[in-house]
C-alpha cells in the first residue's frame, strides 16, 4: 500500500473513533429517554431520529455546509472560522451516526425491566447505582453493538462527504481537498485516476473489512443481550 | 442510624393517591412481627398502595411512618425515596437479576461496607436457610420458578430492609409446588421482627400467611382487623372474591385419632374434631367453615356423635327484611379458661339459615347456644 492509501485509512479510522467518542454519550441518554412509555413529544423525535435513514446523505453534507459559519460571522469574530476539512466531516458524521446508535440502544432500553430498576432500589440501591448495576448491565452488549455499527458507519460514509469535498474545491485550493481524503474518498478519485486500480481494489476491501468485523461484532452483541436481558419465552420474537 | 432487623417498629400507612378511574384513600398499621394482608376484589388499589407505602409511586398526600421515623409526609415535605425507606419487595416475577449468579444476587443488597468475609458468610448462611446451596453459581435463568422465588426472599432479607413486601409472591408458582414454598415463607416470616405487607388472591395464602387484614374496596378501605374475626364475618365477604361467608377459628392440634383418622383441635378450650391434618400435636391451626354448613340450636342435641358441637352465645341475628328466605346468625363461642388460667380469646362463627329455623327457634341475641357442624365440612390450614 502507498502512503497516500495508509493516510486514507489513518483519517477515516480517526473521523470514526471521533464520531464514535462524540455520539455515544448523547446516544445512550437519547435512547434511555425515548425508551419511556408515554412521554409527550415521542413521535416528533422518533421521526426526526427516522429522517437521517430515509433523507440522502448528500443533503445532510449540504446542510452542513450550508451551515458552516462563514467569514465574518459573530463565530468567526469569536473562535474563527473553524476547519471545514476534518471538523465539518465530522459534524456530517456525527449527523448520520447518532441516530444510527440511537436507533440500536433503543430497543436494549425498551426491554429494560422497570420494576426491575425499582426492585434494586428498595434493596437500597440509588438511582445512580441502580442505573449501572440493572440498566447498564442489561443494555451494555447493545451498547457494544452500537459502538461497532456507528464506527462502521462512519469508517465508511461518503455521500455527504462527495458534497462537501465538491464545495471545497469550488472554493479553496488542493491543500484543503487531501483533509476529506479519506478510505471511500480516495476509492472514488482513485476510479478517475487512469491507472488507479490497485488503488480501488485496496480501499474497496478495507470498507469490505470493516464493514464485516463491525457486523458481526455487532451481531454477537446482540445475541449475548438477548441472553441476558430478554426473558426466554420473549426469545425470538422481540427485536 | 443503620436501618436494621433489631428495631422492631411498627408501621403505619396513611395514603391518598390518584390512580387512573380511582381514587385511593387508605389508612392502616401494621405492628412489627405481624403480617398484614391487603385483600379485595383486582382493580380496587392494592398494588398501587403497597408500590406507594414502599416510594415507588408518587402519592399525593399522606404520612407513612416506622416507629419514630417518618418516610413519607406530604404536609411535611417528606419523601425518602425507596433506597432509603428499606421496603424490601418480593413479587411473582422474582425480578432476579438475570445478568448476576444466584450468588450475585442474594449479595446485592447488602451493606456495602460490610467486609468481604462477613459478606461470603452472610450469603452462605441465607443459602442455606432457603436451600439454594447448589444453585449459587447458576443464572436464574437456569433455575426453577420455587428456587427463584426463593432466591428473591432471601435477597430481600440479606439487604436488611425495614419492612418486607410480598405481592403476590407465589403468583408464577406451580401449584403443585406452592405448599412447600409456602412453608418456606411461614417459618421466615414467624422469625422476622419486621411489619410485613402482603396481597395475593389466594385466600388460603393469606389464611395461612397473615394476621391481620386490611379488605380495600374502591380504594378506601372496607375493614381492617385480624384474619379469624375480619374472615368470620359475612358481611365482608362481599368484598372478598373466591370466599364462602364463612368463620376462621384459631386453635391447637390436641391429639389425633389413629383408629378413625381424625385430628382433635382445640378451639377457645373447646374440641373439634377434623379429619385428620399433618401437624404435630400442640402446632397452630387455622380451620375454616363455610356459614352454610353450620346451624345452631338452643338446646344440645341429644345424638350427636358424628358432630361437632359447641357451646356459645348468640351475638347478632341478621334477616333481610321478613322476606328473605334466610338471615345469619353469628354466635360466640365460650369463653373457656384453661389450664393455666388464661381466658382464651372469644371465637365468632357465623351461620347461615333458614328465616323459618331462626323464627321457629325464636333464635335471639344474648341467648346461649349450641353450634354444631360435620367434621368434613372444616378445611384446615396450619400455621
Amino acid at each position: 500500500m502507498t502512503p497516500q492509501e495508509l493516510d486514507a485509512l489513518a483519517l477515516s479510522t480517526a473521523i470514526a473513533v471521533l464520531t464514535v467518542l462524540l455520539c455515544f454519550p448523547p446516544a445512550v441518554w437519547i435512547a434511555s429517554r425515548v425508551a419511556r412509555r408515554g412521554r409527550t413529544g415521542r413521535w416528533l423525535v422518533d421521526a426526526v431520529l427516522l429522517l437521517p435513514v430515509a433523507l440522502s446523505p448528500a443533503a445532510v453534507g449540504w446542510l452542513v455546509w450550508l451551515t458552516w459559519p462563514a467569514p465574518g460571522s459573530p463565530i468567526d469574530r469569536t473562535v474563527g472560522v473553524p476547519q471545514l476539512a476534518p471538523l465539518g466531516l465530522l459534524a456530517c458524521t456525527c449527523l448520520l451516526t447518532l441516530p444510527l446508535m440511537i436507533r440500536t440502544l433503543r430497543p436494549a432500553f425498551e426491554a429494560v425491566d422497570h420494576t426491575q430498576v425499582l426492585v434494586a432500589r428498595t434493596l437500597g440501591a440509588t438511582r445512580w447505582r441502580a442505573w449501572w448495576t440493572v440498566t447498564v448491565a442489561q443494555t451494555s452488549p447493545m451498547m457494544a453493538s452500537a459502538l461497532a455499527l456507528g464506527f462502521a458507519a462512519a469508517w465508511g460514509e461518503s455521500g455527504a462527504l462527495v458534497v462537501l469535498a465538491a464545495a471545497l474545491q469550488g472554493q479553496e485550493s488542493a491543500g484543503a481537498l487531501a483533509g476529506v481524503a479519506t478510505a471511500p474518498m480516495t476509492l472514488i478519485s482513485a476510479l478517475q485516476t487512469p491507472g488507479g486500480a490497485p488503488v480501488v481494489r485496496h480501499m474497496a476491501l478495507a470498507c469490505l473489512g470493516v464493514a464485516f468485523v463491525a457486523i458481526v461484532v455487532s451481531e454477537w452483541a446482540h445475541r449475548r443481550w438477548r441472553r441476558r436481558a430478554l426473558p426466554p419465552e420473549s426469545r425470538g420474537v422481540a427485536a | 442510624m443503620k436501618p436494621g432487623p433489631d428495631m422492631p417498629a411498627p408501621l403505619t400507612v396513611e395514603l391518598q393517591l390518584q390512580r387512573p378511574g380511582l381514587d385511593i384513600q387508605v389508612q392502616f398499621r401494621v405492628p412489627a412481627g405481624h403480617v398484614c394482608a391487603l385483600v379485595g376484589h383486582p382493580g380496587s388499589g392494592k398494588t398501587a398502595v403497597l408500590q406507594a407505602a414502599a416510594g415507588l409511586l408518587p402519592a399525593r398526600g399522606g404520612r407513612v411512618t416506622l416507629g419514630a421515623h417518618v418516610l413519607f409526609d406530604a404536609p411535611g415535605r417528606v419523601n425518602q425515596p425507596p433506597e432509603q425507606r428499606r421496603f424490601a419487595w418480593v413479587d411473582g416475577r422474582a425480578h432476579l437479576f438475570a445478568h448476576l449468579t444466584v450468588r450475585q444476587n442474594l449479595a446485592y443488597g447488602l451493606d456495602p461496607g460490610m467486609p468481604a468475609a462477613a459478606r461470603r458468610q452472610a450469603v452462605s448462611d441465607a443459602a442455606e436457610q432457603f436451600g439454594l446451596g447448589p444453585v449459587l453459581e447458576r443464572h436464574p435463568r437456569h433455575i426453577d420458578v420455587p428456587l427463584r422465588q426463593r432466591t428473591a426472599l432471601a435477597r430481600a432479607l440479606l439487604s436488611q430492609p425495614r419492612a418486607l413486601i410480598l405481592h403476590d409472591p407465589l403468583a408464577e408458582v406451580a401449584p403443585q409446588d406452592r405448599d412447600t414454598l409456602l412453608d418456606v415463607l411461614q417459618h421466615h416470616l414467624r422469625r422476622l421482627r419486621l411489619p410485613v405487607l402482603m396481597s395475593s388472591p389466594r385466600m388460603d395464602e393469606v389464611i395461612r400467611l397473615a394476621d391481620d387484614l386490611v379488605i380495600v374496596h374502591e380504594g378506601r378501605v372496607a375493614g381492617a382487623g385480624p384474619v379469624n374475626r375480619m374472615l368470620s364475618d359475612v358481611s365482608m365477604a362481599t368484598f372478598l372474591e373466591g370466599v364462602h361467608a364463612g368463620s376462621v377459628l384459631d386453635g391447637v392440634v390436641r391429639q389425633h385419632d389413629i383408629q378413625w383418622l381424625l385430628s382433635e383441635v382445640d378451639v377457645a378450650g373447646q374440641r373439634v374434631a377434623v379429619p385428620a391434618v399433618l401437624a404435630s400435636e400442640g402446632q397452630r391451626v387455622r380451620l375454616k367453615i363455610r356459614a352454610r354448613d353450620v346451624s345452631i340450636h338452643r338446646h344440645a342435641i341429644a345424638d350427636s356423635g358424628q358432630s361437632n358441637q359447641l357451646r356459645g352465645r348468640i351475638t347478632q341475628v341478621m334477616l333481610a327484611g321478613d322476606h328473605g328466605s334466610f338471615g345469619a346468625v353469628a354466635a360466640e363461642l365460650e369463653r373457656a379458661i384453661d389450664a393455666h388460667g388464661h381466658v382464651e380469646a372469644g371465637e365468632q362463627i357465623w351461620a347461615l339459615m333458614t328465616r323459618r329455623s331462626i323464627q321457629q327457634m325464636g333464635l335471639a341475641p344474648g341467648q346461649d347456644c349450641h353450634i354444631s357442624f360435620k367434621s368434613m365440612a372444616v378445611s384446615v390450614a396450619t400455621r
